[in-house]
């Protein structure tokens, strides 16, 4: 559930708003809907990876990955035709890791906001 | 009640890693910022389809344009009007290139500190010092004055900046992410700063210096002989023999001694010319009986394409080329009545004047018995991430002094050629108003449309080629030459001394100039602009005429030419230079003192026949023995580290090895043997083979002028992955087609004129500056290759479907 409320208000988020905006909008839905540590942040950090995984693929698949196979080289990959794969795989990567970390963040509030009741 | 600490350490952890991932370090980008697939570079992989149709709301627009973008998706651009032909130039060449835009006028206008920081930082003193501002701020003002190329530049200026505000921060092209900037509007003197940078790349080169220092080692004597003002052999562009009807104006008077000497200055050679070609042929000699012209300029090649192709059509003009972006209109192309293209000249048309200053102060400088006025002006260069420098740049009458003492930088190439306390006198810093010479060539409709064109041509100086529909080609080395007596600015020269300055300029409709030469051909390969007999001096070295000699020779032969012998003609990989010294060095070869490896290469390179083909090996021996010979036999004597100089040019080393065996030259005079002319050319053949075998191991495929050569296009801004990978090339700087590894055609172009023109072009990237599209380098395989792509040319009506991918409307927003 949490999962799907962090991918559907990223994606709408994203659709206005710089990159960092889904860190707010993970630490803000897992505060208000997230019931343990572990399901905060896989959720954060799923939702992000597959919201930008998918994303990914809507752009480089047309572009038969022309693009990322060269800004794999920007990174120092060698001149190859499956840098792209890296290159998706690292963009989601860090999409994810910061949506982990701010739904991880809206539960350890969660959690003080119940214990002050 | 307890509060759980690990909520803020989260937090901060959170926190933290959107700074670090929205921040720029070193030369990475800001990652999330970057990797983002809604705002990041995802956003420039831009598909392999494209709509076909499409409508484009725009502010400042007066009426309705249609572009229809053709299979290499290159612009044809229909207008109403003028004024909104040339805005939506400005606003489909920003589409596809914003980005080298703005890199191209901030690296002319010394501000690319801005934004990639310190390492930029003696480039942006250099282009400064050099007084590019001066001469980009001369020419707008100029070009101001013209009410219609006023709105030329402002209508193109418009357009631009439509584009750009029509723009999110997710369509920025890649390299602003990639940097981490934003594009910001243009401004119409960026168009005359990027013209100005056609001047810093094809007219900033200077010999004066080490010549000067030769001639205070070797006296007048031996200067004249080895650097004389008209080479052993020559070809030149006007050919020999065509009278000049026109009474020349009185040319100044040489004053006694005007040779100037430096000291303590590390040079740089001169490089030698990039190798343009154009010619063109009269009907009497073509297949169709109407004139063919042909065009190849030379340049650095870089992705994104130098040049960009369109077409522009409106009610009174309607003409298709290639165009710098940045620049209004065509500079080189055609139109239903005429062709025309461009080489360049290599007139001397930047000189050096010593200063004497009164005092320390450096507030005031002699001119003849007066002191006049130094002008100071600060340069204020903005760096990224480091505080602001200020620069105070002294100026005299004749330029920016570009150093003082103590003001050059000891690491950067670029300033090498510069001596410390010499004012510079350079054509770019001139007013000039060249975009009106292309804005009537490109409406030009016969020969004396082109020639009225030429007269308000400026720099560089171009050998601009013609030739038209009426049956009728030219060519005139045009531009703006300085009027000097003979030799003026060879040698460093003396700023106190009036008789030193420039005196004026040669009329300019008395530039050299032949139409329809009894030859039926016309041609140009940067070689001189004319025999001796032209009454004005413009140069002492222009690039050798090999090149343009075996172009004159190909023409003379040719009867019922074609496109296709033009194109041949293009690729052209046969070297006059190996003719003319092959067999002397062969011949002076001493067979006994050869190992076995060398004499199956001598062998190989004795049954050459002069082609420069990728898959030869004879060039790769040849190129390295003709380059080591020639350091070998001058640079013993003219290799001096206080005092450093040119050596001789490779005409006058041919001169040498054909027509004398004794010259003192030949010794060695760092050994105390008495080493021959045939101990030399075998010890460099030796060396040669040796390096060559150290390098590519036995001889074998790898030794082939195309691995050995290995040609590449890189990125404007170097990032790797976004050049094009090595191309197997034939080719040499003394063939038709001059491809070395960095520099070649960056634009080729054929064109038949008649009732129907027909036009054959491409050069070595693609329309798109984006490396995400595949637009970006399509017709590198093709230019590669020696094919051409034909060009799409619609006269009227509705665009043949068949070569109309897409189409773009722009209609003007309420």
């Amino acid at each position: 559930m949490l999962i799907l409320i962090i991918i559907v208000s990223c994606f709408i988020a994203q659709s206005f708003l710089p990159w960092w905006i889904i860190a707010p909008v993970c630490l803000a839905a897992s505060f208000f809907f997230s019931s343990s540590k572990k399901q905060a942040f896989w959720s954060g950090f799923a939702g992000i990876f597959i919201l930008w995984l998918v994303k990914i693929l809507s752009l480089s698949l047309p572009n038969e990955h022309l693009l990322a196979n060269k800004v794999g080289q920007v990174f120092m990959l060698p001149a190859a035709d499956n840098n792209w794969m890296v290159m998706i795989f690292v963009s989601s990567l860090i999409g994810g890791v910061v949506g982990g970390f701010s739904s991880l963040t809206g539960y350890s509030f969660r959690k003080n906001s119940l214990k002050q009741k | 009640m307890k509060f759980n600490l690990s909520s803020f350490f989260y937090l901060f952890l959170t926190l933290a890693m959107l700074f670090l991932l929205n921040t720029k370090i070193g030369p990475l980008p800001p990652l999330a910022k970057f990797l983002d697939p809604f705002n990041g570079f995802w956003q420039q992989a831009e598909p392999r389809q494209t709509a076909t149709e499409s409508t484009l709301n725009i502010k400042g627009l007066t009426g309705k344009v249609n572009i229809y973008f053709d299979e290499n998706r290159i612009p044809h651009i229909e207008a109403e009007n003028e004024e909104d032909l040339y805005f939506a130039q400005g606003f489909i060449v920003a589409r596809d290139r914003l980005w080298q835009l703005d890199f191209q006028t901030r690296f002319a206008a010394g501000r690319l500190s801005e934004v990639i920081g310190e390492k930029a930082i003696d480039l942006d003193k250099y282009n400064r010092r050099m007084g590019m501002g001066v001469g980009a701020r001369n020419m707008e003002a100029f070009v101001k004055k013209d009410r219609q190329m006023r709105m030329v530049l402002d209508a193109y200026t418009a357009g631009i900046n439509a584009y750009i505000s029509s723009l999110k921060p997710k369509d920025y092209p890649i390299e602003f992410k990639l940097l981490d900037y934003k594009p910001e509007n243009w401004k119409p003197i960026n168009s005359a700063y990027l013209l100005k940078l056609m001047s810093a790349t094809l007219a900033a080169a200077s010999n004066d210096f080490y010549l000067s220092n030769a001639l205070s080692k070797f006296g007048p004597e031996v200067i004249k002989d080895l650097f004389p003002n008209y080479p052993f052999r020559e070809d030149p562009i006007i050919p020999t023999g065509t009278t000049w009807d026109f009474d020349p104006v009185p040319v100044p008077k040489a004053p006694e001694d005007v040779s100037l000497t430096t000291t303590g200055i590390k040079l740089n050679p001169k490089e030698e010319g990039l190798g343009s070609n154009n010619w063109a042929m009269s009907g009497s000699k073509t297949s169709t009986g109407y004139p063919l012209l042909a065009n190849d300029p030379h340049l650095e090649m870089t992705l994104p394409a130098i040049w960009y192709q369109n077409q522009l059509t409106a009610p009174g003009i309607n003409v298709y080329g290639v165009t710098i972006p940045g620049s209004p209109g065509v500079i080189i192309g055609f139109n239903k009545d005429v062709a025309w293209g461009v080489t360049n000249v290599g007139s001397d048309v930047l000189d050096w004047y010593k200063i004497t200053f009164k005092d320390d102060s450096k507030n005031e400088y002699l001119v003849g018995k007066e002191w006049k006025k130094v002008k100071k002006v600060v340069e204020v260069i903005k760096v990224r991430g480091q505080a602001t420098i200020s620069e105070t740049v002294l100026y005299t009458h004749h330029g920016p002094i570009v150093y003082v003492e103590g003001e050059k930088p000891t690491a950067f190439a670029k300033s090498n050629n510069i001596p410390v306390g010499y004012a510079l006198k350079w054509i770019a810093h001139q007013p000039s108003n060249d975009i009106k010479t292309f804005y009537e060539l490109n409406r030009a409709k016969n020969h004396s449309d082109y020639k009225a064109a030429l007269l308000h041509y400026v720099a560089p100086a171009q050998n601009f080629i013609f030739a038209s529909k009426e049956n009728d080609i030219a060519i005139t080395p045009n531009g703006y030459f300085p009027l000097k007596w003979k030799g003026q600015g060879k040698f460093l020269l003396d700023g106190s001394n009036p008789a030193h300055e420039w005196q004026g300029r040669v009329p300019a409709d008395q530039n050299p100039t032949v139409k329809n030469p009894q030859r039926g051909f016309v041609s140009s390969a940067n070689q001189f602009s004319a025999d001796t007999t032209y009454p004005y001096y413009l140069h002492w070295e222009y690039t050798g005429y090999e090149r343009g000699a075996r172009i004159n020779r190909q023409l003379a032969d040719m009867n019922k030419a074609t496109v296709d012998d033009f194109r041949q003609l293009q690729n052209d990989n046969y070297s006059i230079h190996a003719e003319n010294v092959k067999d002397v060095l062969i011949k002076n070869v001493n067979v006994s003192a050869l190992n076995a490896r060398e004499k199956k290469a001598l062998a190989i390179i004795k049954d050459w026949t002069y082609r420069y083909d990728p898959k030869e090996i004879s060039p790769s021996i040849f190129e390295w023995w003709h380059k080591r010979l020639a350091s070998g036999i001058w640079e013993d004597e003219f290799s001096d580290a206080k005092n450093p100089m040119v050596i001789p040019s490779r005409d006058r080393t041919v001169q040498l090895l054909l027509t004398d065996d004794t010259a003192k030259w030949y010794d060695n005079i760092k050994t105390s043997a008495i080493e021959t002319k045939g101990d030399i050319v075998t010890t460099t053949f030796k060396e040669t083979i040796d390096s060559l075998f150290k390098t590519y191991g036995e001889i074998s495929a790898k030794w082939e002028w195309g691995n050995v050569k290995g040609t590449n296009v890189a990125h404007l801004a170097k990032i790797s992955g976004f050049g094009t990978k090595t191309l197997y090339t034939g080719g040499s700087k003394t063939s038709v087609n001059a491809i070395s590894q960095t520099t070649g055609p960056s634009w080729k172009m054929i064109v038949s004129l008649g009732d129907k023109v027909e036009a054959y072009g491409l050069f070595p990237g693609g329309e798109s500056g984006n490396p995400g599209s595949f637009y970006y380098d399509n017709m590198v395989e093709n230019w590669a290759g020696g094919k051409l792509n034909s060009l799409y040319f619609y006269e009227k009506g509705k665009p043949d479907a068949k070569r109309i991918k897409q189409t773009i409307s722009l209609i003007s927003k309420k």
